[in-house]
């Protein structure tokens, strides 16, 4: 099933995207073609487009996969020692997966932050540069998957990190700003192949950031400044 | 009284040997100061500063560009309060864009070439001041102000 080309027909109304967006930056890369050579750039930038698309599908069936792992496992815990049993049994990669899985899900714990005494706001986090570009706009934290829902567009996506689940909305993002950190991390790709501005590494950004504040995300130096 | 001249090299040595000054903006009502990497033109008539569009002092050097700088030698001991030397500047704020940018971008650089990417992303904006008085203290209550020529 795919998401993303229907969705990528939706202009999100409020970005405001200097510089660094997808159009542009395919016009820039077949410009430096010129004859037969510039048909055959055009070409191997849809063969890119369309294994990247590929990509992503799978990335959603692994996280179906993922999500039905980490259900059976539970139906084991359930059933008492005799289904912990079965899991100890699961190849140690398997085992490990899971681990994984569950443990990158599980909820943010906002208590530290709820018992300081004062209070804390952020005004300006850096993290890294991750998709160039500058979008300023209403911050939307993904604290766990039901959030998505309300995601509006051109709001801007901020997560832990970006879960191959939550490709959907990305298309919708006027930026994006994620605690993980890279280059080459999925939220990372796809923001720079939609050319939205990311910014990655930022240490706490779904605590430190709430939804609704305004905030503006600089992709060229890697800022994020919120009020 | 000191001669003007030894005023002038010691506002001289004390810009060429900090990199660091506080700058103190204003939006009408409230003030503000930071800390900003800034830079002086051979002539001590600008000084220069760059600083990324999305700031409080950004805003604030919008509402209104009259500024403040407070540049100095303080190294947190007894000693400063008879050897520490400050320089206050005051001063009208102005964003460098085009060949006024281009021109005064190397003297930024110079002084701090590590900004260089920050400096010339398409967010940032480098800042002339310029420069209506300095206003120098030195062993802690001497003060003399000093007003660049035309």
């Amino acid at each position: 099933m795919n998401f993303i080309l229907p969705l990528d027909a939706v202009s999100p109304q409020h970005r405001k995207v200097v510089g660094g967006k997808g159009y542009s930056l395919a016009v820039r890369f077949i410009s430096h073609f010129t004859g037969e050579k510039q048909a055959e750039a055009e070409d191997v930038l849809d063969l890119a487009r369309a294994s990247y698309r590929f990509r992503d599908d799978d990335n959603l069936h692994l996280g179906r996969i993922q999500a039905q792992l980490v259900k059976a496992a539970e139906e084991l815990r359930h059933r008492g020692p005799a289904g912990t049993k079965v899991l100890r049994r699961l190849p140690p990669d398997v085992q490990e997966m899971q681990a994984d899985f569950e443990k990158t899900s599980t909820p943010i714990n906002l208590e530290g932050w709820q018992a300081a005494v004062g209070r804390l706001k952020a005004r300006q986090i850096v993290g890294q540069p991750a998709g160039p570009g500058l979008a300023r706009g209403l911050a939307r934290v993904i604290l766990s998957p039901s959030d998505l829902f309300h995601f509006k567009t051109g709001e801007i996506l901020v997560c832990d990190a970006v879960d191959p689940n939550m490709t959907f909305v990305v298309p919708l993002a006027a930026a994006i700003v994620e605690r993980r950190g890279g280059m080459l991390i999925h939220g990372s790709i796809i923001a720079r192949e939609y050319g939205i501005p990311c910014v990655t590494g930022v240490p706490n950004a779904a605590t430190l950031i709430h939804t609704g504040d305004t905030i503006t995300v600089d992709g060229y130096l890697g800022i994020v400044t919120v009020g | 009284m000191q001669e003007i001249t030894e005023v002038w090299a010691i506002i001289r040595e004390l810009l060429e040997s900090q990199r660091l000054a506080v700058l103190s903006t204003q939006d009408h009502i409230q003030p503000y100061s930071n800390l900003v990497a800034f830079a002086a033109t051979p002539d001590l008539k600008y000084l220069l500063f760059a600083t990324t569009r999305a700031t409080r002092k950004y805003a604030n050097l919008l509402a209104n560009s009259r500024v403040s700088i407070l540049i100095d030698s303080r190294t947190n001991q007894t000693a400063d309060f008879a050897e520490a030397v400050a320089v206050t500047v005051l001063g009208q704020a102005e964003e460098m864009q085009g060949t006024e940018a281009d021109q005064l971008l190397p003297v930024y650089l110079d002084r701090h070439p590590y900004l260089q990417d920050f400096v010339t992303s398409p967010t940032c904006a480098l800042f002339r001041v310029n420069v209506e008085r300095y206003i120098l203290v030195t062993r802690f209550q001497d003060v003399r102000e000093i007003f660049p020529g035309p």
